[in-house]
């Protein structure tokens, strides 16, 4: 029913191109978040699959249709805008209701779906106010609830939790993940935080310059990145890369030896590390050593910026340790968490 | 610094706090001068000389009468025809104008790959001098080489000798009004009508609304406010019409299209007297006053 899938799709205006010959097919029920930095064409896609944007090349399918030529209206979408968009002559109702007035749904259901919307989204007190009386989150929810109450075969959610302070988008977060668990719609989700991608997705899908540099489930593209944009996107702080040179099967950074025997290598290799696999000590696998730089305490764990001799690293260590900057640190990481990139095309290669 | 005082109070704190009473004064006085020069004054001295008989042709000193200008208006044929007059082109006008003003704003509206030559032949009537557009119209609606006669008797239709019927020739001093003014209100408009973010007719795409349903339940609501302002505009510029007719029809056949305005220019310029003038000047101030007041409360028992 709510399967979504792009063929070949393209947009460009005039002669650049914004998305590039985008392949994704998206099951039925599936929460699909589409990340990526800005300008990256993941809106854009957005809005091609709901109708607002005209389709360069390629197919929009939904449900298995192709919809490239069906208005917005047609299409059996429903969309979260990221400034919202209410009607800000209407009230909370009226905002609700105006989709199933204007397909002509009768009063008593319009009325029984509008309750629904609401007392699932605590805004059933609200139904009277216009939108000027409402705090951001309760925008927010009412926008979700426009949404709902048509019943439609996939949600669009362009940036929606941009407009909210920290404490309350995590906080809707975990209400828009509790709504697809409960109503099990295709979701397709627009963001530039990866962390609403890594919470909220099924899978995700990143993007760069309009073209998708790798799909696949948070584990996988967190555990194994496709490539240095994704292992430095995805996951904060970013994952460490360490330039080093490749000679007989040796990789070597500034003199130190990393990993031997790896004949299958090119000449020069990025050694990605993510922060919470750097321990401090050593012989865990490979060993580093640097001076700290600044420590950042978080309270479960404290982040330490260590300096290499050029490359600057970002450790999540023990806060027990409190490590003092410009003291010398000891650092290991053990083999099955390194990960390889090729030093020139910087695409994943395949690890120890 | 002062204390925090109730919101209730703050409209007189300048005048109960010493150490800025004096600075408000100072900032508020030019501002005060200025507006009493240039309104306050002229007002005071247009309701003074009303009360006056001051006839220049009279070579008489000007004597008080109370109240007897206003009381020869009211029985002054003339007056209530050309209150008449004037009362047919605002309520032909104001509305035509809003119309035609609105259909552009939407036409200035649409995404056009160059704006600016959409706009600017939005101004050009609106930048003409009301008398040259008189004088165009005038022209235009000429029996023998006008334009519009020239059409008329194109598509096998009557001409029609404009000037001589009082029907025509209003019919001609409003259209050349509504041609003239609705650029203003087209302005205003279009002001109005790029506060409506783009978002809303997207949901309202997204929601299933079709272009008319949009129009009426997001874009007539959202411009309800610009469409108050044009329309305030309008009226008051309207009641004191005066250019257009003075140039095309001169107030005729007879005084058919003469307006309050031209009455008014009439009795004081033509007749030089200035009491009688000023009196109908000051009913004029009125209306315009009454009708102000009038959309202001609209607005407020809506919004």
């Amino acid at each position: 029913m709510g399967a979504v899938a792009f063929r070949k799709l393209s947009k460009a205006y005039g002669q650049a191109p914004i998305v590039q010959a985008i392949d994704l097919d998206i099951a039925d029920g599936e929460f699909v978040v589409l990340v990526g930095p800005s300008g990256s064409g993941k809106s854009t896609i957005l809005r091609m699959l709901a109708g607002l944007e005209s389709v360069t090349g390629g197919e929009v399918l939904i449900g298995g249709q192709v919809v490239n030529h069906l208005q917005p209206r047609q299409r059996d979408i429903a969309m979260v805008f990221q400034d919202y968009a209410l009607y800000p002559h209407k009230s909370v109702r009226e905002n609700l209701g105006f989709s199933l007035k204007v397909r002509g749904v009768d009063r008593a259901e319009a009325e029984r779906r509008i309750g629904e919307a609401a007392e699932m989204l605590g805004i059933g007190h609200l139904l009277d106010r216009r939108p000027a009386e409402l705090s951001g989150g309760q925008r927010q929810r009412v926008a979700m609830g426009r949404a709902i109450v048509r019943r439609p075969q996939v949600f669009l959610f362009d940036e929606p939790l941009s407009n909210l302070d920290a404490k309350l988008r995590g906080q809707v977060r975990t209400e828009i993940k509790k709504l697809h668990q409960m109503l099990g719609t295709t979701i397709l989700y627009v963001t530039h935080d990866q962390v609403e991608a890594m919470t909220l997705a099924d899978r995700i899908v990143i993007l760069r310059g309009g073209v998708i540099e790798q799909v696949g489930t948070p584990d996988q593209v967190y555990g194994n990145p496709a490539n240095v944009f994704v292992g430095g996107f995805i996951g904060a702080p970013a994952m460490n890369f360490l330039r080093c040179s490749v000679r007989d099967g040796v990789v070597d950074y500034a003199g130190q030896v990393l990993l031997t025997g790896r004949d299958d290598l090119p000449d020069q290799v990025l050694l990605g590390l993510r922060p919470e696999h750097l321990a401090a000590g050593r012989g865990q696998g490979i060993d580093l050593s640097g001076v700290v730089q600044v420590v950042e305490p978080l309270g479960a764990d404290t982040l330490v910026h260590v300096d290499l001799g050029g490359a600057l690293v970002t450790a999540r260590l023990d806060p027990a340790l409190r490590p003092q900057p410009g003291s010398r640190i000891d650092l290991t990481a053990a083999f099955a968490n390194i990960r390889l990139f090729d030093g020139r095309t910087e695409r994943a290669l395949p690890c120890p | 610094m002062a204390t925090p005082r109730p919101s209730s109070r703050l409209r007189l704190y300048w005048l109960t706090d010493p150490s800025d009473r004096g600075l408000a004064v100072m900032l508020l006085t030019p501002l005060v001068l200025l507006v009493g020069l240039v309104v306050v004054y002229p007002v005071a001295r247009l309701f003074r000389t009303s009360l006056y008989n001051h006839a220049l042709t009279s070579g008489m000193p000007p004597e008080f009468v109370g109240f007897e200008n206003f009381l020869l208006i009211a029985e002054d044929p003339v007056f209530w025809r050309v209150l008449g007059s004037t009362a047919i082109i605002t309520a032909v006008t104001v509305p035509g104008a809003l119309l035609m003003g609105l259909a552009m704003a939407l036409m200035a509206n649409l995404p056009f790959r160059r704006k600016w030559p959409v706009r600017l032949s939005l101004l050009i009537p609106w930048a003409l001098p009301l008398a040259f557009a008189g004088l165009i119209f005038a022209w235009f609606f000429h029996s023998e080489y006008g334009v519009v006669n020239d059409l008329l008797r194109r598509f096998g239709l009557q001409p029609v000798i404009w000037f001589n019927s009082p029907f025509w020739s209003m019919a001609a001093v409003c259209l050349t009004i509504i041609w003239k003014t609705s650029s203003f209100m087209a302005l205003i408009l279009l002001a109005g009508l790029q506060t409506i973010p783009r978002s809303l007719y997207e949901a309202a795409d997204v929601d299933g609304a079709g272009r008319w349903r949009q129009f009426r339940e997001i874009t007539l609501p959202l411009l309800r406010p610009a469409i108050v302002v044009a329309l305030i505009f309008r009226t008051i510029t309207a009641l004191q019409t005066f250019d257009i007719p003075y140039t095309m029809t001169q107030g005729g056949p007879g005084d058919a299209t003469a307006t309050l305005a031209m009455y008014i220019h009439e009795n004081t310029i033509s007749f030089l007297d200035l009491g009688y003038g000023s009196a109908l000047a000051v009913v004029m101030f009125l209306l315009s006053m009454l009708m102000t007041a009038a959309y202001l409360r609209m607005i407020r028992a809506r919004g």
